[in-house]
């Protein structure tokens, strides 16, 4: 039977992908027309977290406690950001603030976000007693 | 507050089960395991009515808070 990934690895590839599309984003001069950039890097990411690498392993009640922390963490800090974004927004007469790229950041940030908060709730370091 | 004591490693150390082997045993995954041994998490009574039952003993006796 073929040995399923940690679910943990799911969330470092999702660390990584989402880290690789902000940094695209943040260099976008580089490439000026990028357009197919965010849907190519999706495509791989869904592809590398289902098919290539396989299975993950399902999860269990302390993966959903965990993930229910770094969901609950992510989503006061987005209604925070969203309600400070809005805020700065409505007092200033630059309302680039509103362009679409601030959501898209937001979003993007929140799924990192997630991530790392389950990373660092999951850890489980050598030092607690593995056996294997 | 109660902190949870368990005696999941000793009744490993009986049975000669690795963690990696009671977790598929229960569903679980290893890193949950090694977490329930060192008393920071405190498992669901699904949970540990299913690891008593691998031992072939109690909940009460597995596990217990001081």
């Amino acid at each position: 039977m073929k040995k399923k990934n940690n679910y943990r690895n799911f969330h470092i590839i999702t660390i990584i992908v989402v880290t690789v599309v902000m940094l695209l984003y943040f260099i976008g001069n580089i490439f000026p027309d990028n357009k197919w950039l965010t849907p190519v890097i999706i495509f791989v990411y869904l592809s590398s977290t289902t098919k290539l690498i396989g299975p993950y392993e399902k999860k269990d009640e302390l993966t959903k406690i965990n993930l229910g922390r770094a969901n609950g963490i992510t989503l006061i800090t987005v209604i925070a950001a969203l309600f400070v974004i809005s805020l700065i927004g409505s007092n200033s007469d630059n309302k680039d603030i509103f362009a679409s790229e601030v959501y898209i950041f937001t979003a993007l940030a929140a799924i990192l976000m997630r991530s790392l908060l389950f990373i660092v709730f999951d850890r489980t370091p050598e030092s607690l007693g593995g056996d294997e | 507050m109660p902190e949870l004591k368990t005696k999941l490693k000793e009744y490993r150390a009986i049975f000669d089960m690795k963690q990696g082997e009671l977790a598929e045993l229960v569903g679980v995954r290893r890193e949950t395991i090694i977490r329930l041994e060192k008393g920071q998490y405190v498992p669901s009574l699904k949970l540990a009515m299913d690891i008593a039952a691998v031992f072939g003993t109690t909940v009460e006796e597995l596990f217990s808070f001081e």
